[in-house]
């Protein structure tokens, strides 16, 4: 059991080292793996191949990897905390509440609002409490989670009128970033999201709660556990993983929802596991979801929010006829 | 040592689930609660156990209300009637969950796991996935964790059980029935809820009728299990047979 587990956490990371190397030289230029190489180590390389690899690709390649991994792990532990394989971090609000910030930022103007990166932050972390507050009136995790789907009701139809009134330009851009893309990548993103990995770390510190918190809020109590204050923590850590990943890149559809999944079918369902490898899992998929998405079409670019989804979508729908039973739902 | 409930109310919206009611949960004693739908029994076992708030109950004659939910999770374990459990986890997985309020470590905690997997003959459902086990399984499995959470300091836990027999067949009733005798032999005090009188005028020691959030009687079966009592509960008329020490009853009527 445990060198299975161990085998698949290798599997887990060669891939993720495959995938860089292979994500380092395609594009719409390519470069090839000795001079990928030489970029990496500071030797001999055109100038213009070097700041390709150490400037555009590897901060978006970084980027990638750990904005896919926060919202996976945010997922499985969303999952864990809703006790529902059909949450994701998405009904917390945090994704509608960035996303409805965002649009406020584009079209109501700049002096408003401090900077898309940040509305959208403050957005996502907004809507949460929100979602929070009314789920703690309300009592029961089904009340936090009807309250997210009112919000993101709400959030949603504010992000309609506004595009109602939007100029066609700004239409664009608040529907090209409700797409997600990495195409804004750089090490100044890559910065902020270095915060990512923090929140998984501790969204892992609490992966035995977690696994106390599917037998149900009442059992998890009598486990000695104080269920109130762990989903505040659970909560405001998805929220940071989520927004952060968010505001740098858009919303970044069904990775949330279809890894925890992946990795529990695989992996098994006790979050000591599925936390990490739903964070490995997730910035894997991201990763290669981003690589094609601007090297299928290259030097175009399509964002990566539709890849996640034209892949995800029919992925999962296979995954609940093929599974039956075994999801859980 | 005891788990004491001292004149115990609880109430919600003017509505008495429990009133005024007195009951010693003593170890190495087992301990049945019966009475009719909506008697209180379960509101007791969740007051007793200190999740729902109510004065008067008292552990080692301390407000349990006054000790840390963590102190509790060590000495009172819970087994409810139905667990939200929707994930595939296997068996063994979730008796493991039965660990988490200790701080043993993992080497200890496997043993644990592996003792109660051996005493419980869980062994050809610690592999399986819970979430396609039946009823019965699954409440074996449940019953298994709640074993794993007091199996230390059997001495000094209290295990509670909320119908746990409704999804067992009889075989697995009568092993359960075994499990809980060992648990008491062990100085462990086991409360549990039942529907069947003959079963716990079978195997309890200490047998308590509730109704309407009241204790008609509270005493061994032969002092509790009769015409009067039981027809003041239920609204039955009964004929008692067997031995008078532990009474078998069949119903005749409803009264």
């Amino acid at each position: 059991m445990k060198r299975l587990l161990t085998m698949h956490f290798s599997v887990l990371l060669f891939s993720l080292l495959l995938a860089i190397l292979t994500s380092l030289t395609f594009g719409s230029a390519l470069i090839p793996l000795a001079d990928v190489f030489a970029a990496l180590t500071g030797g001999d390389v055109t100038d213009i191949r070097r700041t390709i690899v150490l400037d555009i690709r590897l901060p978006r390649i970084l980027l990638a990897i750990l904005v896919g991994g926060g919202i996976a792990a945010s997922g499985a532990a969303i999952q864990g905390l809703f006790r529902n394989p059909l949450a994701d971090p998405a009904l917390i609000g945090v994704s509608s509440g960035a996303a409805l910030c965002a649009a406020l930022y584009l079209v109501l103007g700049t002096a408003l609002l401090p900077g898309l990166t940040a509305s959208a932050f403050v957005g996502g972390l907004l809507t949460t409490w929100l979602v929070l507050e009314i789920g703690r009136r309300g009592g029961t995790i089904s009340a936090m989670l009807l309250a997210g789907i009112a919000i993101n009701a709400l959030a949603i139809a504010g992000i309609g009128l506004l595009s109602y009134v939007s100029t066609d330009v700004q239409l664009r851009s608040v529907t090209f970033w409700a797409l997600g893309s990495l195409g804004g990548a750089d090490w100044y993103s890559v910065a902020v999201a270095s915060i990512i990995p923090v929140a998984i770390l501790l969204l892992f510190a609490e992966r035995h709660k977690l696994n106390a918190i599917t037998l149900g809020d009442q059992e998890a109590a009598y486990l000695g556990i104080s269920v109130p204050g762990l989903r505040i923590r659970i909560v405001v850590l998805t929220a940071l993983a989520v927004s952060i990943g968010v505001a740098l890149t858009g919303v970044i559809a069904f990775i949330g929802l279809v890894v925890p999944h992946l990795v529990r079918m695989t992996m098994g369902s006790t979050h000591q596991v599925v936390i990490p490898a739903s964070a490995i899992l997730g910035g894997l998929l991201l990763l290669i979801a981003d690589t094609l998405s601007r090297s299928v079409f290259a030097p175009a670019e399509v964002p990566v929010g539709i890849l996640t989804a034209l892949l995800g979508g029919p992925f999962f729908i296979l995954l609940i006829i093929r599974q039956k039973g075994k999801l859980g739902i | 040592m005891s788990l004491a409930l001292r004149n115990v109310s609880f109430e919600i919206d003017g509505t008495y689930l429990l009133n005024q009611v007195s009951v010693d949960i003593r170890p190495a004693c087992i301990t049945a609660l019966i009475g009719p739908n909506g008697a209180g029994k379960t509101t007791l076992l969740r007051t007793a156990s200190g999740e729902l708030v109510a004065d008067g109950v008292m552990l080692d004659d301390q407000p349990i209300s006054d000790i840390a939910l963590e102190v509790r999770a060590q000495r009172i374990a819970f087994l409810t009637q139905s667990s939200a459990l929707d994930f595939p986890f296997t068996g063994l997985e979730v008796m493991h969950m039965g660990r988490i309020p200790h701080l043993t470590g993992a080497i200890h905690d496997r043993r644990v796991v592996e003792e109660v997997v051996d005493k419980c003959d869980l062994g050809s459902l610690s592999q399986r996935i819970y979430t396609t086990l039946s009823g019965g399984e699954k409440q074996r499995i449940q019953i298994g964790r709640i074993l794993c959470q007091v199996w230390d300091d059997l001495e000094s836990a209290y295990v509670l059980f909320d119908e746990p027999t409704a999804a067992l067949d009889l075989a697995h009733q009568l092993t359960f029935f075994n499990i809980i005798q060992m648990l008491r032999d062990s100085g462990a005090a086991v409360v549990v809820v039942l529907h069947d009188i003959n079963l716990a005028s079978k195997f309890a020691d200490q047998i308590c009728v509730l109704a309407s959030g009241e204790v008609l009687a509270t005493g061994s079966p032969s002092e509790v299990i009769n015409a009067s009592n039981i027809g003041k509960a239920f609204g039955v008329s009964i004929d008692t047979l067997g031995s008078s020490e532990r009474p078998i009853i069949q119903v005749r009527t409803i009264l």
